[in-house]
């Protein structure tokens, strides 16, 4: 019935603050008169109280006060509220009728508990306190607030005493109405029954007494566990030196104040832990800014090549880092490390690799050779850590266009060879750093020629998972390399970033991702623009093509401005029924994304587009007059597609994938 | 997409769009042809004049209205489709399908000739 009581309660309150803002307590029962039954004034006494018993700047100060009887009694008289709003658009009545609903309440929870009035008293006052404390969200220091509530619960009932104590395991404290020591306050909280009710000296003494407690000695003594969310965070009880002086509405009582004060305690010490975690969270903050600091100000330039990187930690700080450095023959290191784990821990390994490569790469020219200085030298720290770190060196050629690579159990870098039009992956070539000091390292060169590409990155790409539970896999980053080719570098890393969060579709970042890639410029590579794309299998996402499509409009090499919208819209829209088609066709209802790349050449538009999807056959299907009696409901895109390309084919490659290559060219217009 | 529906006098329906009718917006803009259709209009002015692009998806929905209209002895004319609808409707042919005209006032007055 209790339950009732408050259910109603914070339904009321719920109720008056959703509609005014403000908020509602109950300051007693009976039949008193109220200072003011409605107005904008506060009566003196409610002031008073407010003063003494809490720090409320807002309830003394000028918005909306009520104060307001329950027009009709309960079976124990009239409730009492106060009310309060930043305005007053009428609210009054309500409260006439909540107050009314409350006094009904309090009235059934009295008859079925045969609570005293004191007991209904001294609830009133406590929810009124913890009511505004709660609200005002601004509860003083834990102690202040203990005293305050001892000292209450003192004036409320017949006992010499009151006392409080909280702490946890480490310690517990106590707190009395009339100041006094509380003896041994460990030994009660030790040895209360938990299980939420009080208990009164008869059962509690012998366990008092083993204790060596002196509180075994005294006249009475009523105690009840402070339980929130099921922890005990402490006692309140009640003392006196006569004998048997409480009675079972003592008990209510303190059953009732327990119930308060404990939900009290848990609330404030959940807000000390809020405060704590926002502190380690600076902390954090702090932490990834030293670490992002790390990171290569800027990227070395080396003729006929270009270079990208890109590092999103997981959490705040990353067991993830890339690095440049010039070995002693004056060629560029580049080095990627995953160190296994995340937070604090893996930033200082991440650190101390960071320190041991840029001191070791002035002495070294090769990548095995420096993997395996490293691997000594982090050995202890990693072992003391039980951690492991992957890692892959490459040394850039200055000379020849190459490079070689060593990889300490580093996920397969990819190797994009332009001329074959393939991707090809660069084994480990050692164990994973922190395994074994002795390991021998090897390094491997490779030849990086004009279009080639080379992908360093963290298991963060080729793990990411979808909401299936798939990586992207070797084979996932393959489809996207494919696509993004031949495009440049930091088009590339744009696009590769952007399909890690499709396939992720709304699954949060688990792992960190790094990128390092390295491209060898073509020759040919003015003569051309290449923008790559990635897009979820939705139709809502297809309008991103067309604008991207419209938005090369302008800059299209063709001297009428008119005739370059054109030229664009109609690129677009065929462009948008072909990938409308792999939507509804090759991908049947499934999820996946689709990557493709946009080309502006000289003298036409070139698209090509990657799917998982099942093979389509454009030949295949008959084109059919409309007749304008009776004309189709479908089937116009495959017409539109027809009518505005030049080029259209779709070819099955291997690994079921269906690539199709849009052309569309610059005929009938004047180029520039 | 933006769809907005005037009733000038009785049996004459404007449909005004404004923006993208494509896969996306198409669905929406076949539910509301059709339910014109249900409450028994003699003529429909679809405004496309500001219709900056159509695909496919929207063609279709044009004509699955127009076939619904005339099930119930209506008629469905498009008015100023810019020049993106209208390479659309060319390359289908739908151009012979749909009475285009170059005004909303001229589309309607259209309507008035043919009513009985």
């Amino acid at each position: 019935m209790e339950g009732d009581l408050v259910a109603v309660f914070k339904s009321i309150k719920r109720l008056w603050h959703t509609t005014t803002e403000g908020g509602l307590a109950i300051v007693g029962r009976g039949d008193r008169p109220a200072g003011s039954v409605q107005g904008r004034k506060l009566p003196a006494a409610v002031r008073r109280a407010l003063i003494e018993e809490s720090p409320l700047d807002a309830l003394k100060t000028g918005r909306g006060f009520w104060w307001v009887t329950s027009p009709s009694p309960g079976l124990l008289g009239r409730v009492q509220l106060i009310a309060w709003a930043p305005n007053d658009k009428g609210w009054g009545h309500f409260l006439q009728i909540w107050t009314d609903m409350l006094a009904f309440s309090l009235g059934e929870k009295a008859v079925a508990d045969r609570l005293t009035e004191a007991l209904v008293d001294a609830w009133d006052r406590l929810t009124f306190l913890y009511e505004l404390t709660h609200i005002a969200g601004q509860v003083t220091e834990l102690p202040d607030m203990l005293s305050s509530i001892v000292r209450l619960l003192a004036q409320v009932v017949s006992a010499e005493d009151v006392f409080l104590v909280t702490g946890d395991d480490s310690g517990w404290e106590s707190v009395t109405a009339s100041g006094d020591l509380l003896p041994q306050p460990a030994a009660l909280v030790e040895n209360i029954p938990r299980a939420g009710r009080p208990v009164g000296l008869a059962e509690i003494q012998p366990a008092l007494a083993q204790a060596e407690s002196p509180l075994a000695q005294v006249g009475d003594l009523l105690v009840a566990p402070l339980l929130g969310e099921g922890n005990l965070s402490g006692v309140i009880g009640l003392l006196d030196s006569r004998q048997s002086c409480f009675d079972s509405s003592d008990m209510q009582l303190l059953a009732s104040v327990a119930e308060q004060v404990g939900a009290l305690i848990e609330a404030v010490r959940a807000r000390a832990a809020r405060q704590e975690s926002q502190r380690l969270e600076h902390e954090l903050e702090i932490a990834a800014g030293i670490q992002a600091s790390l990171l290569p100000v800027e990227l070395p330039r080396i003729a006929g090549l270009e270079l990208a990187a890109y590092l999103r930690p997981a959490r705040r700080i990353g067991g993830d880092f890339y690095d440049v450095a010039e070995a002693k023959t004056g060629e560029t290191m580049l080095l990627l490390v995953d160190v296994a784990g995340k937070g604090t821990p893996a930033a200082i390994l991440t650190a101390l690799v960071h320190a041991i490569f840029h001191g070791e790469a002035s002495h070294s020219r090769d990548p095995a050779d420096l993997l395996q200085v490293i691997n000594q030298i982090l050995q202890p720290d990693l072992e003391k850590a039980e951690a492991f770190v992957t890692a892959v060196i490459v040394r850039l050629e200055s000379e020849s266009i190459g490079f070689s690579y060593a990889s300490a159990g580093h996920v397969d870098a990819a190797h994009w060879r332009n001329r074959d039009q393939r991707v090809e992956f660069l084994p480990a070539t050692g164990l994973p750093l922190g395994i074994d000091p002795t390991c021998t390292y090897h390094s491997q060169p490779v030849a990086l020629n004009p279009g080639d590409v080379l992908y360093l990155y963290s298991d963060g790409v080729t793990e990411a998972e979808n909401p299936e539970g798939a990586f992207l896999g070797l084979r996932g980053l393959s489809d996207i390399i494919n696509a993004i080719n031949p495009a440049q570098v930091e088009e590339q890393l744009r696009i590769i970033v952007e399909s890690l969060d499709v396939y992720r579709r709304d699954l949060p970042l688990r792992d960190d991702v790094t990128l390092l890639l390295v491209r060898a410029l073509p020759e040919n590579e003015v003569s051309r623009e290449v923008i790559p794309f990635v897009i979820p299998v939705e139709l809502t996402a297809i309008s991103q093509l067309v604008d991207l499509v419209r938005n090369l409009g302008p800059t299209l090499p063709i001297s009428n401005a008119e005739h370059r919208r054109q030229m664009a819209d109609d690129f677009a829209l065929a462009l948008s029924e072909v990938v409308t088609n792999q939507i509804e066709h090759a991908f049947q209802g499934r999820k996946g994304q689709i990557y493709g790349r946009v080309i502006v050449e000289r003298e036409q538009l070139v698209a090509d587009l990657y799917d998982s999807g099942v093979p389509f056959q454009p030949s295949k299907i008959p084109q059919i007059p409309v007749d304008s009696d009776d004309p189709p409901e479908r089937g116009y895109g495959l017409r539109l597609v027809r009518g505005l390309l030049d080029i259209f084919v779709c070819r099955r490659l291997e690994g079921e994938r269906n690539h199709w290559h849009l052309v569309k060219k610059f005929s009938g217009v004047d180029k520039l | 997409m933006k769809i907005e529906i005037e009733r000038p006098k009785p049996g004459r329906v404007i449909v005004r769009l404004q923006g993208r009718l494509d896969a996306d917006t198409a669905p929406g803009l076949k539910e509301q042809l059709h339910e014109i259709a249900r409450t028994g209009a003699e003529s429909v002015v679809v405004d496309m004049q500001a219709v900056d692009f159509i695909d496919s998806s929207g063609l279709s929905a044009l004509v699955s209205g127009l076939k619904a209209l005339r099930q119930q002895g209506g008629a469905l004319n498009l008015s100023q489709p810019q020049t993106q609808a209208l390479t659309a409707l060319r390359l289908t042919m739908l151009d012979r399908v749909f009475p285009i005209f170059t005004s909303v006032e001229e589309a309607l007055s259209e309507g008035d000739l043919l009513a009985p």
